[in-house]
C-alpha cells in the first residue's frame, strides 16, 4: 500500500510542477511582448483604459511568482492559491466575452499554440488547470530516491506537453468551425 | 528483475513524451495550416461596389478636423484600411501599413477608417503611432462598402474607381491589392479562375 501512495504522491506532486511551468513560461511569454499583451487586455473591455497597463503589469507577475512559488515545496500553498486567483480572473474575463459574444479577440494567454481566440473550449481548459492547481495544496512533495525524482521529472514533462498540446487543439477548434461553415 | 522494469519504464516514458511532442508538432501544423488557408488572398466579399465601378465619394474630416475626400479624384491612388482599436489582425497589420506607406508613396496614399468613439480611436492612434495617416470616423463609409470582418482594405485609383478591395489578413494579402491594380485583376479568385 505504501508504494501505491508513494506514487500517487509523485503523479500529484507532477501535476502541480506542471501547473508551475506552464504559469512561468505562460507570463515570462507576455512579458516578453507586452505591448501585445496590454493590446489585449484592453481588448476585453473590463477595465477602465487608465487601469490597463497597471493590470497588464500585474497580472502577469503575480503568475510568474505563483507559478515559481508552485515548484518549491514549502511554498506551494501560497503559490497554489495565488495561482487559482490569477488563472480565476483571468478565467472570468474570458467567459465574460465569450458570453457578449466577442470570441473574436486575442486570449493573450501567451504559450505556443499562435493565435489563441477565447472559447467556451479555453474556458473549460483553464478550469481543468484550476483544479489541478488545487490538488497542488493537498499534496505534499513525496520524498523519494533517484529513480522517483527521474520519474518525477519525466511525468511533469509529459504533462507540460499534452497542457501545449490541449491548448493547441483548443486555439485551432475556431478556426476549424469557420471553415465548415464557409463549406 | 527490478532492473528490467526500471528499463522499460524509462523507455516508455521517453516514449510517452516524444509521441506527446509529436502531438502537439502535428496540432502546431493544423493551426499554422488553418491560419493560412482562410481566406487565400485578400478574400473577395461580393458585394459594396464592384471593382471597375466608381466608388462612393465622401467628404469627411479625420480626428484632428482636417478635410478627407474619400473616392474622389486625387493626384495620387488611395488605400481605404478599416480598422478598430480591438481587432487583433489590424494590430499585426499596422507595421505592414506603416512600411507600404513608405514603400508605396509614390503612387498611394493611406486613409485609415473606423467608426465609434472619438477619445477611444484617439488613443488608439497614440498608442499605435498612428499620427501620419488621415484617420477618419464615418459609419456610413463602412456600409458603403459593405464591411463586414477587419482589417478590410479597397483599393481606390485616381479617378476614384475600385480596383482591389478584400480582407487582408496577412503582407501578402494587402500587397495582392496592389498586384491586382497592376495586373487588372479584381481578386486572385479571379485571377485564378482566368487561368484556368
Amino acid at each position: 500500500m505504501d508504494i501505491v501512495d508513494a506514487i500517487a504522491a509523485l503523479a500529484l506532486r507532477s501535476l502541480a510542477l506542471a501547473a508551475g511551468l506552464v504559469l512561468v513560461f505562460g507570463a515570462l511569454q507576455k512579458l516578453r511582448d507586452w505591448p501585445a499583451f496590454r493590446e489585449a487586455v484592453a481588448a476585453y473591455r473590463l477595465l477602465p483604459d487608465p487601469l490597463v497597463p497597471t493590470a497588464a503589469w500585474v497580472l502577469p507577475a503575480t503568475e510568474a511568482l505563483a507559478g515559481a512559488a508552485l515548484l518549491v515545496d514549502d511554498l506551494r500553498i501560497i503559490g497554489a492559491c495565488a495561482a487559482m486567483a490569477v488563472v480565476g480572473i483571468a478565467t472570468a474575463a474570458v467567459a465574460i466575452n465569450v458570453r457578449r459574444g466577442r470570441t473574436d479577440i486575442d486570449c493573450g494567454c501567451g504559450g505556443l499554440e499562435g493565435r489563441q481566440r477565447l472559447s467556451w473550449g479555453l474556458v473549460a481548459r483553464n478550469a481543468v488547470l484550476i483544479a489541478v492547481l488545487g490538488v497542488g495544496i493537498v499534496v505534499p512533495g513525496p520524498r523519494m530516491n533517484a529513480l522517483g525524482a527521474a520519474t518525477l521529472v519525466a511525468a511533469t514533462l509529459a504533462f507540460v506537453t499534452l497542457f501545449i498540446a490541449v491548448s493547441q487543439l483548443v486555439a485551432n477548434r475556431p478556426f476549424l468551425v469557420e471553415l465548415r461553415r464557409q463549406s | 528483475m527490478i532492473e528490467a522494469l526500471v528499463l522499460s519504464n524509462s523507455i516508455l516514458w521517453i516514449v510517452v513524451i516524444a509521441l506527446l511532442v509529436v502531438v502537439f508538432a502535428l496540432a502546431r501544423q493544423i493551426g499554422v495550416l488553418y491560419e493560412r488557408v482562410s481566406p487565400m488572398g485578400a478574400l473577395m466579399m461580393d458585394s459594396g461596389p464592384k471593382v471597375g465601378d466608381s466608388a462612393p465619394v465622401f467628404a469627411l474630416s479625420d480626428l484632428d478636423g482636417r478635410p478627407v475626400n474619400v473616392g474622389a479624384p486625387s493626384p495620387r491612388s488611395t488605400l481605404l484600411f478599416f480598422v478598430s482599436p480591438t481587432c487583433p489582425v489590424c494590430k499585426k497589420l499596422l507595421p505592414v501599413v506603416k512600411s507600404a506607406a513608405v514603400s508605396e508613396r509614390r503612387w498611394l496614399s493611406i486613409v485609415l477608417a473606423s467608426d465609434g468613439e472619438a477619445d477611444e480611436h484617439r488613443r488608439f492612434v497614440q498608442r499605435a503611432e498612428l499620427g501620419a495617416f488621415p484617420y477618419v470616423l464615418s459609419q456610413p463609409l463602412g456600409i458603403a462598402f459593405h464591411v463586414s470582418k477587419l482589417p478590410y482594405a479597397v483599393l481606390l485609383d485616381e479617378h476614384g474607381v475600385v480596383r482591389a478591395k478584400g480582407l487582408v489578413n496577412s503582407r501578402e494579402q494587402l500587397e495582392s491589392l496592389f498586384t491586382a491594380k497592376e495586373l487588372g485583376f479584381a481578386s486572385i479568385q479571379e485571377f485564378v479562375a482566368e487561368r484556368d
